[in-house]
């Protein structure tokens, strides 16, 4: 070990004390010796030392805790050493010493065997919740809590219920989070007692159980304004947990239920509340769903940090029913009637929603423009011509894609007609429908839209001639190809393209314009040309020396699509350039091809200081099947800038090894993103979740079985179902509890013969808390 | 939008006007670039990343973007107490010592905040004794604010009815800021990325920040704080918004209370 922030003689015990590990057992008196050291590091490695050497120091450090106890950094040593522990016989001698009539020994006790999650001293745990001493009786509360899977629940809902005022909080924190349906009704009981209501609303929150959804709403009626924000705050929290347990709509559901004609409360705790509070009210609000609550969410678009909140609030009202969403769409603040146009799905709007088209507002008519493209009401296809020239671009643009997506028989003639318009802005756009359509009529008016004006109007037509299928055009783009305006030569580069016009795109690789070399060299990499050879890669190649970088890059871009060697190693090449958008362009190709040396490269990039250099990197190591690749896939989970491109490129593969290293990942890191990947439909996925469920020890089966529900595909009810069987019981139990919050069918039934035939009396007890509740 | 082009437009714009667009703000980014290329001639947007990359010698491309991208969000009288508690506390016992203080209200966007604290100086008879300096990255945004015209939602529930009835002109068209108080502030184009235009505008005695870091990463705060002290006057003092903080950044500041409101100077201050 080297430090370089040590002192000399802290470098020099730090050594002796790696000398002392490495002659094991012998060296352990010493080392117990010293825990007290008084440097944080030195003590770090005392105590890194003798939890390494496991069996051959536990009695040791046994004796001197329960003896000794020289000081309290020695004896949070001695606590640190036993927690983490390799030796077998640990956890029994630990146990051993909570005998003794010292209660500050064994409250150490509880500590370390909660730390070492020790489930064989659940027992001797629940003993110690009883202890007289208030330090003890916690230290055992917090370590059954981080055994977890429901260890000593009885004992745990008896000290709650109890309402000894230092027990009671703890034992609420522990049973919130049991995950065990049993936790609910013994946190429901504590609602009625002042003293410990704001903590049992919030432990209700945290369990994500839709069983405790009645009992918060039954207490809404009596709740002061301070009781009211800690229930939407516990509520929203319930409806997080429960959508990670996949029952997050019957979660919501519930709760339109139970608070159906109780908003007012909600409404009214808004004003002075603090933003947490304000955004779980918001939250609250609309999932109860109460149409005459939308306008009352206005205020909160002004405050960006609530917005998206009240943007989704006001969504869900929207969405539950016609009323409440012709509200919406009436009201005066253009944000909810933005919001609302986003969720709209039934034709009955389509006449409000074509009103729209003409709101003040831009975002609404883009919104309207959307909502209309979704409707699919292709008779109103006309309304959105009228929106071509729009002054917002994103209007424009907007009305473009609906009139794409909406595709009438109309659409041609009106956009003949509109690239007659004498507003430019219209014509533009009418060209760009044109090119989507690609109407015979309407070759003759793009034809002379080529010599239009307004130059970025020609330039468009020029790349609208690609879209018919007439022996005309070529004509027309070699024409183009040599037209004195450099867009224009640029835009027939373009179309030449798509049209696979190999001739013209080289000749257009030697333009006098950068930007049409540009075009040109990207055509080359197009599909209908890559892998022609010859004097396209002779041109590409000549490329890569151009003086304007974009060139470059476009030949590279190019290149990465060619097959062959030659491509290669121009790839290769250009994969270490300093200029970083010339080394992603090349690394696109690198990344399509097999070699070792390839892989190198991209095992280089993905360790790249450049964000999109290592983003660049992964989709060509997912390809890859080497244990290497797969190693550098899952290590970028833990960068945080490119952390999303991995996880899903790791879901998108489906065998086992990439599998395996999902699901692991999932038990050290269990972020919403990992969950979100691991959830992600597959057969095969399920398959080994399950496999894991039925043979494996229990760990993390909560987040296994969560999984699983989130999947909610057919394979991943089998696998739930398979789990009932599994050999570990926590894993039995998180299945059951499951299978009956998303309300499968056959599950109760399923849970009902585990909650009186399973061996393990915890599963059978929670089984029959879940069918009864 | 793919998470590549996400990465390398991020990358460009936070180095050009030090905005940050985590990976979560993809669809927006993707929704507004999208918009602004296509009216600009791009269907592609990695074309139109390389024109502005490449191609772009004078910086107008580029400018023409952050235009199109920056968040105009103000209105009168926002978060009105803190500016109430620098008059008072600051800019008062400036004034009662013979000194002209000079207030910098950096990132105005259309100069709602300025104009708001023009319009409390004027209240104590103080308007002239102030020079108040306001810049925005956005060319758009300053010609908006030397207009004094404004829409609705300038003007929002809850605002001082006495200060906006004796300064702004409600119309169903929106909001007339009295010429006096337009007159008052000085506007200018700053980027405050660029180190030279902001040591340009020289020192000064308030520097109003307020709402602007939360767009911007840690590094990038940094950076920027450290420019700020640079041209803060000794004892001179930072306001940022309500709900931000700077002490996480390990600057040279340090955070005091006055009159019920955060406010940061040079530790090393008196």
């Amino acid at each position: 070990m080297t430090g370089l922030a040590l002192t000399a003689a802290e470098q020099a015990r730090v050594a002796r004390i790696d000398a002392l590990v490495a002659i094991g057992a012998r060296g352990v008196g010493e080392l117990v010796d010293a825990l007290g050291d008084p440097s944080w590091t030195v003590r770090r490695a005392v105590v890194a030392g003798l939890a390494a050497l496991g069996d051959d120091a536990v009695p040791a450090l046994c004796a001197w805790l329960s003896r000794t106890r020289t000081s309290e950094r020695a004896i949070a040593a001695a606590v640190d050493a036993l927690s983490g522990s390799i030796g077998s016989t640990a956890t029994a001698e630990v146990e051993r010493l909570a005998v003794g009539s010292d209660a500050h020994l064994v409250e150490d006790v509880a500590r370390i065997l909660g730390r070492r999650a020790a489930a064989s001293a659940v027992p001797l745990l629940c003993k110690l919740v009883e202890h007289p001493s208030d330090n003890v009786a916690l230290a055992a509360i917090e370590a059954l809590g981080d055994i977890g899977g429901g260890a000593g629940l009885d004992a745990l809902i008896d000290v709650a219920t109890r309402r000894d005022f230092f027990r009671t909080f703890p034992a609420m924190q522990v049973l919130a989070r049991a995950g065990d349906p049993r936790a609910v009704a013994p946190l429901a009981s504590l609602l009625a007692d002042p003293i410990y209501a704001f903590e049992a609303v919030s432990a209700l929150g945290r369990t994500g159980a839709v069983q405790a959804v009645s009992a918060l709403a039954d207490l809404v009626g009596r709740a002061d304004v301070e009781l009211i924000r800690a229930i939407a705050v516990a509520l929203r929290e319930l409806v997080a947990r429960a959508t990670w347990q996949g029952a997050g709509d019957h979660a919501r559901a519930a709760i339109a239920a139970a608070l159906g004609d109780r908003v007012q409360p909600f409404v009214a705790a808004l004003r002075a509340a603090d933003a947490a509070a304000r955004e779980a009210l918001i939250e609250m609000i609309g999932a109860i769903g109460d149409a005459g609550s939308v306008g009352v969410l206005a205020p909160m678009f002004e405050e960006p940090e609530l917005r998206a909140a009240a943007v989704l609030a006001v969504q869900s009202i929207a969405r539950s029913s016609d009323v409440a969403m012709a509200i919406a769409l009436a009201n005066d603040e253009p944000a909810i009637r933005a919001a609302a146009l986003a969720v709209v799905g039934s034709r009955a709007f389509a006449g409000t929603v074509c009103e729209l088209l003409g709101d003040d507002d831009a975002e609404v008519r883009a919104r309207a423009c959307d909502a209309l493209a979704r409707l699919g009401d292709v008779a109103r296809v006309a309304a959105l011509f009228e929106l071509l020239g729009d002054a917002s671009p994103r209007v424009a643009l907007a009305a473009t894609g609906a009139i794409h997506s909406l595709g009438s028989a109309e659409t041609p003639r009106l956009a003949i007609l509109a690239l007659a318009s004498t507003s430019p802005v219209v014509r533009r756009n009418a060209l760009r429908v044109i090119a989507y359509v690609g109407p015979r009529a309407a070759l003759d008016a793009v034809i002379a839209a080529t010599g239009d004006s307004d130059a970025r109007t020609a330039e468009l037509a020029a790349v609208a001639l690609a879209a018919f299928d007439d022996p005309r055009v070529d004509a027309e783009l070699v024409a183009l190809a040599r037209d004195r305006r450099e867009q224009i030569r640029g835009a027939a580069m373009r179309a030449a393209a798509t049209r696979g016009l190999v001739e013209l795109l080289v000749g257009g690789a030697r333009d006098a314009a950068a930007w049409v070399r540009y075009y040109a060299c990207q055509g080359l990499g197009g599909q209908s040309i890559a892998g022609q050879g010859g004097p396209v890669i002779e041109t590409l190649r000549a490329c890569l020396a151009d003086p304007a970088p974009h060139v470059r890059i476009a030949a590279l871009e190019a290149i990465a699509r060619q097959p062959g060697s030659e491509a290669a190693e121009l790839l290769r090449a250009a994969a270490r350039s300093s200029d970083p958008d010339e080394r992603r362009a090349a690394l696109v190709g690198v990344g399509l091809r097999t070699g070792e040396a390839e892989l190198a490269l991209l095992r280089e990039a993905v360790r790249s200081p450049d964000v999109a250099i290592r983003i660049v990197a992964l989709p060509g190591l997912a390809r890859r099947t080497e244990p290497d690749a797969l190693a550098d896939l899952a290590a970028a989970i833990d960068d945080v800038d490119v952390r999303d491109a991995a996880l899903s490129l790791l879901a998108d593969r489906t065998d086992p090894r990439a599998i395996d290293a999902l699901l692991d990942a999932l038990v050290e890191d269990r972020g919403a993103a990992i969950r979100a990947a691991v959830s992600r439909p597959s057969a095969e996925r399920a398959a080994a979740i399950a496999d894991r469920l039925v043979h494996g020890d229990g760990i993390a089966a909560d987040e296994l079985v969560a999984a699983l529900a989130r999947m909610a595909t057919p394979e991943a009810i089998a696998a739930l179902f398979a789990a009932l069987r599994a050999r570990a019981p926590a894993a039995r139990r998180s299945a059951a509890v499951a299978l009956m919050a998303i309300d499968v069918r056959g599950a109760a039934m399923a849970v009902r013969a585990l909650a009186v035939g399973d061996p393990d009396p915890e599963v059978r007890r929670a089984c029959a808390a879940a069918v009864s509740s | 939008m793919s998470p590549q082009l996400f990465a390398i437009f991020a990358s460009l714009i936070e180095a050009e006007c030090g905005v940050h667009y985590s990976p979560n703000d993809r669809d927006l980014l993707q929704a507004k670039l999208a918009a602004h290329a296509s009216e600009l001639g791009f269907d592609s947007l990695l074309d139109f990343y390389y024109r502005l990359r490449y191609d772009d010698p004078d910086g107008a491309a580029k400018q023409a973007l952050v235009e199109a991208l920056v968040v105009h969000e103000t209105y009168f009288f926002r978060e009105l107490p803190p500016l109430r508690a620098l008059v008072a506390e600051y800019l008062v016992p400036l004034i009662d010592r013979r000194r002209t203080p000079r207030v910098w209200s950096a990132a105005c966007s259309t100069g709602e905040e300025p104009f708001t604290l023009a319009m409390l100086l004027d209240e104590r008879g103080l308007l002239g004794e102030v020079e108040l300096v306001a810049t925005d990255i956005s060319d758009a945004a300053i010609v908006k604010a030397k207009q004094g015209q404004f829409g609705k939602r300038s003007l929002r529930d809850g605002h001082p009815i006495e200060l906006a009835q004796r300064y702004l002109d409600k119309s169903p068209r929106g909001v007339t800021l009295a010429p006096r108080i337009r007159d008052a502030v000085g506007f200018a184009r700053v980027n405050l990325v660029d180190v030279d235009q902001v040591r340009a505008l020289g020192v000064f005695d308030v520097i109003l920040c307020r709402n602007v870091l939360i767009y911007m990463r840690d590094a990038q705060i940094a950076r920027l704080l450290g420019e700020l002290e640079a041209v803060l006057t000794p004892r001179g003092v930072i306001a940022v918004g309500v709900s931000e903080s700077l002490l996480r950044f390990g600057t040279a500041l340090r955070c005091e209370e006055r009159g019920g409101a955060f406010f940061y100077r040079r530790a090393g201050d008196a």
